[in-house]
C-alpha cells in the first residue's frame, strides 16, 4: 500500500501526465466546462485507459513493430466506441453535450501513449498498476479544472448555485480560460517539483 | 457554390471557428511543435495536407461504406483505421523510396495519426453533413487555421525564450498561458459575421 501512494505521487507530480508530460490536453479542455462533463469524461477516459493496458498487454508480442501504433490505434478506437456506446445508452443528455468529443478520445495522446510507452512494454499486472495510476492523476486534473471553471465561470457547482449569476467570468468558460487554469495548475505543479526536488539534494 | 460562399467557408474555419484555439483540438501538437518556427512550418503543413486527404477519404467512405450499410457505430474505428493505416503505408513508401528519410529514422509521420485535430476534422465534417466541396474547402482552411495559429504561438515563444518569467512558470506552464491569451485574441472573431 505504501509504494501505491509513492507511485501515485509519482505521477501526480513528476510525470504528471497531462500538466508535465503534455499530452491528453484536448479532450480535458473540452469537457471541462462543468463538473458534471468533466466526470463523465473522466469516466470514459479512465475506463479506455485501463481495459487498453490489459488488451495491448495481452497482445503485445504478437504485432509486429512497425505497424503497431496502427494496431494500437486500432485496439484503442475500438474501446472507444464501446464507451460512446455505453455513454449514448445511459447518459443520453450528455452525449448529446460532448458530441463529437467522445470519438476524439481514440486519438487523444494520453492513451497512445500509455499504450506505447508502458502496455507495450511490460506484463499485464504493471501495465494495469500504471493505467490506473495514469487515469488518477487524469481524473483529479480534470476535475479540479472543471470544478473551477464551473464555479468561476457559471458560479454553480453541479448545477447548484454558490455565487450570484452577474459575477460569472464568462472567460472561465472558453478555451482560453481553461488554458489559463490549466496553465496555472501546471505552475502549482512544477513548484511542489522543485521543492521536492531541493528537499531531497539537502537529505 | 460562389465565390463569396467559398470565402466566407474559410474565413470562418480560419478565424471565428479556428480548429485549435477555438474548438481545442490538437493542442497537444500545437504546443510540442512550436519550440521553434522551423518545427511550427513543418507541423502545419504536413497537417494541412493530412487534413486535406483524409477529409476526401471521410467524405467517400461516410457517403459509400457507413451510410449505405449502416455503420454508424464503426465510425471511429472506420476512420481511425484510415488515418493510421494510410498514414502508416506512406511512412513505408517513403522508407522504400527516398534514402533522405531512411537515414533520419526519427522522423515518424505515423505520429500525426496521434493529432486529435485530424480526426476531430474527419467528424466535424461528416457530422456537419456538408457536401463534397464545402467539406474540402472546409479541411483545407481549417490546416491554414492550424498553420497560422501555431506560427503566432511560435513566434510569440521564440520571444519568451528571452523573457524574465517567475521561475515556477518557467517552461510549459507559461506557454499554456500565453495559448490562453492567443485564443482570448482569437475569440474575437467569433462575433464576425463572414456572410
Amino acid at each position: 500500500m505504501k509504494t501505491f501512494f509513492s507511485l501515485l505521487q509519482k505521477k501526480l507530480f513528476a510525470e504528471n501526465a497531462p500538466l508535465v508530460m503534455l499530452v491528453g490536453l484536448c479532450p480535458l479542455l473540452i469537457a471541462s466546462k462543468t463538473l458534471i462533463s468533466g466526470l463523465v469524461m473522466a469516466a470514459a477516459i479512465s475506463s479506455v485507459l485501463i481495459f487498453s493496458c490489459v488488451v495491448i498487454s495481452l497482445v503485445r508480442k504478437l504485432i509486429p513493430d512497425n505497424v503497431r501504433l496502427v494496431a494500437y490505434m486500432i485496439i484503442i478506437a475500438t474501446l472507444v466506441s464501446v464507451a460512446e456506446i455505453m455513454i449514448r445508452a445511459y447518459l443520453p443528455t450528455h452525449y448529446v453535450n460532448l458530441g463529437i468529443y467522445i470519438p476524439i478520445i481514440a486519438s487523444a495522446g494520453i492513451v497512445f501513449a500509455q499504450a506505447d510507452n508502458v502496455a507495450s512494454k511490460n506484463g499485464i499486472v504493471v501495465s494495469v498498476i500504471d493505467g490506473t495510476l495514469t487515469a488518477i492523476t487524469f481524473s483529479i486534473v480534470i476535475i479540479t479544472v472543471s470544478f473551477l471553471r464551473e464555479l468561476l465561470g457559471s458560479g454553480t457547482i453541479l448545477s447548484h448555485r454558490m455565487i450570484e449569476e452577474e459575477y460569472g467570468m464568462s472567460f472561465a468558460l472558453s478555451g482560453g480560460g481553461g488554458l489559463v487554469i490549466l496553465g496555472m495548475l501546471a505552475a502549482v505543479v512544477k513548484k511542489i517539483n522543485s521543492i521536492k526536488k531541493s528537499k531531497k539534494e539537502g537529505e | 457554390m460562389s465565390f463569396s460562399d467559398i470565402l466566407s467557408l474559410s474565413l470562418i474555419a480560419i478565424f471565428a471557428e479556428n480548429i485549435v484555439l477555438g474548438q481545442m483540438l490538437g493542442i497537444t501538437p500545437f504546443l510540442k511543435n512550436s519550440q521553434s518556427m522551423k518545427s511550427a512550418v513543418k507541423a502545419g503543413v504536413s497537417v494541412t495536407l493530412t487534413m486535406l486527404v483524409v477529409a476526401i477519404l471521410a467524405y467517400v467512405t461516410e457517403k459509400s461504406i457507413i451510410m449505405p450499410f449502416r455503420l454508424d457505430y464503426m465510425r471511429t474505428v472506420i476512420f481511425v483505421t484510415i488515418v493510421a493505416g494510410g498514414l502508416c503505408i506512406c511512412e513505408a513508401i517513403l522508407r522504400k523510396k527516398s534514402s533522405y528519410f531512411a537515414e533520419k529514422t526519427e522522423i515518424s509521420p505515423s505520429y500525426i495519426a496521434v493529432n486529435t485535430a485530424v480526426l476531430g476534422i474527419m467528424l466535424i465534417t461528416v457530422n456537419a453533413n456538408l457536401d463534397f466541396l464545402s467539406s474540402v474547402i472546409y479541411a483545407f482552411a481549417s490546416g491554414i487555421g492550424f498553420t497560422v495559429a501555431i506560427i503566432i504561438f511560435a513566434s510569440v515563444r521564440e520571444r519568451l525564450e528571452y523573457s524574465d518569467v517567475p521561475k515556477a512558470f518557467e517552461g510549459v506552464p507559461i506557454a499554456l498561458i500565453t495559448a490562453g491569451l492567443i485564443a482570448l485574441a482569437f475569440s474575437g472573431f467569433q462575433g464576425i459575421k463572414f456572410m
